[in-house]
C-alpha cells in the first residue's frame, strides 16, 4: 500500500473508530438521518396535495444558485487561493519523495468527497422539490451530486486561477473583469426581458432555460446535469457531466503537463483554511478583515462592563460592519428582488422567508468572540451586567436589519403602512429571539465540540421557542378579521417575552468560562 | 495572598487537579512545574475564576469569583490575549475603562515602554507576531496594579529583553507585597528568585520545596525537578 493510500484509507478508518469515543457525532449522524427521513417521507405525503409547478423553475433556481456559489468561490479564492489539503498535508505529506502528481490527485479525490458534503443541506429540501417540482429520492440525490459536482469544479477553477495570477495583481484585475463581463452579459440574457413583461418570471425562467446555457462554465454543465432530475432526459445528464469530466481531467492535464509547483500556491489557502476551521472550533464566528483602516484611536466611552459595547462599536468600525454586515445587506437585496417578482402576493410571505434565512445568517455577533479571551470573566463586574453590554452593539443591528430588509420590501409589494410597520417590529422581535438563541446555546451546548451537532440543536429550539408565538399570532390575526399587523405584533410580544426569560436564565453565563 | 483549598478540577471522567491545597503569600513567589498534562494550566485557570471546580479559593480573604477577587487579580493566559482589531494603546484604555481606572496613561506608557511596546502603541493585535502579543497581554495584566499575580507559561515567545524585564517586574512585585504564581517549563528561568515551588505530575503536588531548603542541600531546581518527576524524590523536598 503506497503512503497516500495508507493516509487515505487510515484516516477514514480512524475517523468512523472515532464515532465509539465521540458519541455526539454520531447522534449528529443519526439526527441527520431522522430528519431526512422526515423530509422524504413528509414530501412523499404532500404529492398529492398540489399542482406540480413548470420544472424549469427549478432548472432556472439551480442555474442561478450554481452560478452565484461558484462567482463567490472564485472571487474570494482569488485574494487567498483555494486548497484541498490541510495543515499536515503541508507539514507532512509534502515533504515526502511521493510524486506532486499523486499529491494532487489524492487531494482532488479528498476535495471531491467533501465537496459532496457541502451540498448536503439540499437533501433537506426534499418536500419541496417533491411537492412542487415532482422530484424523486434518485432525482434528488442527482441534484445532491451536481451540486458537489459544481463546488468542485469552481474549487479547481480558483485554484488554477490563483496558480496563474499569485502576486500579479494585473492578471488578477483581468481575470475580475472577465468575470465581470460574463456574468453582466449572462445577467442582461437572463433579465432584460423580464422588464417591460407581464410575468417577469416566466420571462426569466424562458430565458435561463434555453439549450445554449447548458454550455455554460459549471453552473450550466451542472444544472443541465441536474434537469434530467426533473425531466431533461439522458442527452442533458451527458452533456453536463461530460463537460465537467473533460474540465476536471484538463486541469489535471494543465498542472502536470505545465510542470507547475502548486505547493507554494496552495501553502497561504492552507494556512487560512486552517486558521478559519481552528476559529470555528473556537466558535469564533466572526473573521478578521485582511486589510484594515485604524481611522479614529480610542474607545470613546464606556467604563466597567460599558467598555465593551464600546469595544465592539469600535471593531464594527474597522471591520467595516458597522450596524449593517455583508449578509444583512446581500439579505435585502434578495428580499427585495424576491419582493419585486411576487408583487401582489402580499407581505406575509416575504416576512416569513425573510425570518427563514435569518435564523441561517443570524451572526452570533462579537460577544461569542469575547468568551475565547479572558477579559471578560476577569473584569470585575457583575456576570449579567456584562451579558448585557455584550448584546447591546447586536441588539442595534437588529434593530437595523428589521428596518433595511422590511422597509423596501414592504413598500415594492405596496403593503399597507401599519403592516410594514408591524412587519419591521416582528422582525426585530425574531432577530432578538435568535441573538437570545445564541445565548441559550453557548449555555446549554458550549461544552460541545461538535459544532454542526450545536447548529442542529440551536435550530430545533428556536423553532420550539418561536412556534407558540407564531401559532398565536396566526389566531389572534384570523380572529381580528385576518389582521396581519395583530398577528405580527403578537409574535414580536412572545419573542421579547422568551427572549427576556433566556437572558435572565442565562446571566451566570459569564461566571466562568466553562458553560 | 491567595489560597487553594482542597480544589479538585473533574472532566467527565477525567481528573486534572485531584484535591489540591496550597497558599502563596503576601510578598511570595511560587512557580508551578511539572510535565506535559500534570494539571498546571487547570489549577491556574481555576484560580483565575474561569473554570468550575470543587474547593475553595480565596483571593486576599473573598472568594475567587467575587467582584473584589476579581480587582485585586491578574492573570496572564498561556495563549496570548488580544483584540485584532484594537491598537496597543486601546487595549490598555479597555482594561483602564474596565477597572475604573484612574490617572492610568503614565502607567500605561512605562509598561508599553519597559516591553518596548511604545513604537508598536498604534498597531493593531492581529499585526502584532505572537511575542509581541504576549508583552500586550502581560502590560494588560499589570496595568490595574493587581495584589495576586498569576502567569501560565508567561516567557514563551518572549525576546531576551523582554525575559529580562518580566523576570525584574517579578521581583519588583514581590518587593511590592504581591503574591505570585507563576506556571513554567522553564526551570532555569525561575532559579534566582522562587521562594516556593510545587511540582505537579498527574494532577496532584508530587512535592512542595522551599528555596532556602534546596540552596542548603546544594542542589538545583532542575535536578529535583527530574528526580521527583522521573525518579524518587530527594531528601529535603516535602514529597506528597
Amino acid at each position: 500500500m503506497t503512503a497516500i493510500t495508507y493516509l487515505f484509507f487510515t484516516t477514514i478508518k480512524n475517523s468512523i473508530k472515532e464515532l465509539r469515543k465521540k458519541p455526539g457525532k454520531l447522534v449528529l449522524l443519526l439526527l441527520v438521518a431522522v430528519l431526512i427521513g422526515f423530509s422524504l417521507v413528509g414530501g412523499n405525503a404532500g404529492a398529492s396535495l398540489n399542482e406540480m409547478r413548470d420544472p424549469r423553475e427549478l432548472e432556472a433556481i439551480l442555474f442561478a444558485f450554481y452560478l452565484v456559489m461558484a462567482v463567490m468561490l472564485i472571487l474570494q479564492g482569488l485574494q487567498s487561493g483555494a486548497t484541498f489539503y490541510t495543515m499536515p498535508d503541508v507539514n507532512l505529506l509534502f515533504q515526502t519523495p511521493v510524486h506532486p502528481t499523486r499529491v494532487l490527485v489524492y487531494g482532488l479525490v479528498r476535495q471531491m468527497g467533501t465537496s459532496l458534503l457541502m451540498g448536503f443541506f439540499l437533501l433537506f429540501q426534499y418536500t419541496t422539490l417533491h411537492v412542487w417540482y415532482g422530484v424523486s429520492i434518485g432525482g434528488l440525490l442527482l441534484i445532491f451530486v451536481t451540486y458537489g459536482v459544481a463546488v468542485f469544479c469552481a474549487q479547481l477553477t480558483t485554484m488554477l486561477l490563483y496558480i496563474f495570477t499569485a502576486g500579479n495583481e494585473k492578471r488578477q484585475k483581468a481575470v475580475k473583469a472577465g468575470i465581470a463581463l460574463l456574468c453582466g452579459g449572462l445577467a442582461a440574457w437572463v433579465l432584460v426581458p423580464a422588464f417591460g413583461s407581464e410575468a417577469p418570471f416566466a420571462a426569466i425562467v424562458n430565458a435561463a432555460s434555453v439549450r445554449p446555457l447548458d454550455l455554460f462554465p459549471i453552473a450550466g454543465w451542472t444544472k443541465a446535469a441536474a434537469a434530467a432530475a426533473f425531466g431533461g432526459g439522458a442527452g442533458k445528464l451527458l452533456i453536463g457531466f461530460g463537460a465537467a469530466a473533460v474540465y476536471c481531467l484538463g486541469f489535471i492535464l494543465l498542472i502536470t503537463r505545465a510542470h507547475v509547483d502548486f505547493y507554494e500556491d496552495v501553502l497561504q489557502a492552507t494556512e487560512v483554511s486552517f486558521n478559519t476551521i481552528a476559529a470555528k472550533k473556537e466558535g469564533r464566528i466572526q473573521t478578521v478583515p485582511t486589510k484594515v483602516k485604524v481611522g479614529k484611536t480610542g474607545l470613546g466611552g464606556g467604563s466597567g462592563s460599558a467598555v465593551f459595547f464600546y469595544k465592539h462599536q469600535l471593531e464594527d468600525r474597522r471591520a467595516k460592519s458597522f450596524l449593517l454586515d455583508g449578509t444583512s445587506l446581500l439579505m435585502a437585496a434578495m428580499i427585495l428582488i424576491v419582493s419585486w417578482f411576487v408583487r401582489g402576493s402580499g407581505l406575509l410571505p416575504i416576512f416569513a422567508l425573510g425570518i427563514y434565512c435569518q435564523i441561517f445568517s443570524t451572526m452570533a455577533g462579537r460577544w461569542i468572540r469575547e468568551l475565547t479571551l479572558p477579559y471578560v470573566y476577569l473584569i470585575p463586574e457583575p456576570p449579567a451586567k456584562k451579558l448585557w453590554m455584550l448584546c447591546r452593539q447586536n441588539l442595534l443591528k437588529v434593530a437595523v436589519d428589521a428596518l433595511i430588509v422590511m422597509l423596501p420590501a414592504g413598500l415594492v409589494l405596496g403593503a399597507p403602512a401599519a403592516e410594514i410597520a408591524a412587519a419591521i417590529a416582528a422582525r426585530a422581535g425574531f432577530g432578538v429571539l435568535f441573538m437570545a438563541g445564541t445565548i441559550l446555546n453557548e449555555r446549554l451546548f458550549g461544552g460541545m465540540t461538535n459544532k454542526i451537532l450545536v447548529m442542529i440543536f440551536y435550530l430545533l429550539v428556536m423553532l420550539t421557542i418561536a412556534a407558540p408565538g407564531i401559532v398565536l399570532g396566526t389566531i389572534v390575526g384570523m380572529t381580528l378579521g385576518g389582521s396581519l399587523a395583530a398577528g405580527l405584533l403578537v409574535t414580536l410580544g412572545w419573542n421579547i417575552l422568551c427572549s427576556a426569560a433566556i437572558m435572565y436564565l442565562c446571566r451566570g453565563l459569564l461566571d466562568n468560562a466553562e458553560t | 495572598m491567595f489560597s487553594v483549598k482542597n480544589v479538585t478540577k473533574k472532566y467527565g471522567k477525567f481528573t486534572a487537579n485531584q484535591d489540591i491545597s496550597f497558599e502563596v503569600r503576601d510578598g511570595e513567589i511560587a512557580v508551578l512545574l511539572g510535565p506535559n498534562g500534570a494539571g498546571k494550566s487547570t489549577i491556574i485557570k481555576s484560580i483565575a475564576g474561569l473554570l468550575r471546580f470543587s474547593g475553595e479559593i480565596t483571593i486576599n480573604g473573598s472568594p475567587n469569583k467575587s467582584l473584589e477577587a476579581k480587582a485585586a487579580l491578574g492573570y496572564v493566559p498561556e495563549m496570548p490575549a488580544v483584540y485584532d482589531l484594537l491598537t496597543v494603546w486601546e487595549h490598555m484604555e479597555f482594561i483602564a475603562r474596565a477597572y475604573k481606572l484612574d490617572s492610568w496613561q503614565q502607567d500605561a506608557e512605562a509598561l508599553l515602554a519597559r516591553f518596548e511596546l511604545w513604537d508598536k502603541k498604534g498597531k493593531l493585535g492581529k499585526e502584532l507576531s505572537k511575542g509581541m502579543q504576549q508583552k500586550v497581554s502581560i502590560c494588560c495584566a499589570l496595568l490595574h496594579r493587581p495584589r495576586v499575580m498569576i502567569f501560565d507559561e508567561p516567557m514563551v515567545g518572549l525576546d531576551p529583553h523582554a525575559i529580562k524585564e518580566l523576570k525584574e517586574v517579578f521581583k519588583e512585585l514581590r518587593a511590592d507585597g504581591a503574591s505570585l504564581l507563576i506556571s513554567t517549563h522553564m526551570l532555569d528561568s525561575v532559579e534566582d528568585y522562587w521562594d516556593v515551588a510545587h511540582i505537579m505530575k498527574d494532577g496532584r503536588f508530587a512535592a512542595t520545596l522551599r528555596s532556602g531548603q534546596v540552596t542548603e542541600a546544594g542542589e538545583t531546581l532542575e535536578e529535583l525537578f527530574f528526580s521527583i518527576t522521573e525518579g524518587q524524590p530527594k531528601e529535603g523536598g516535602d514529597a506528597k
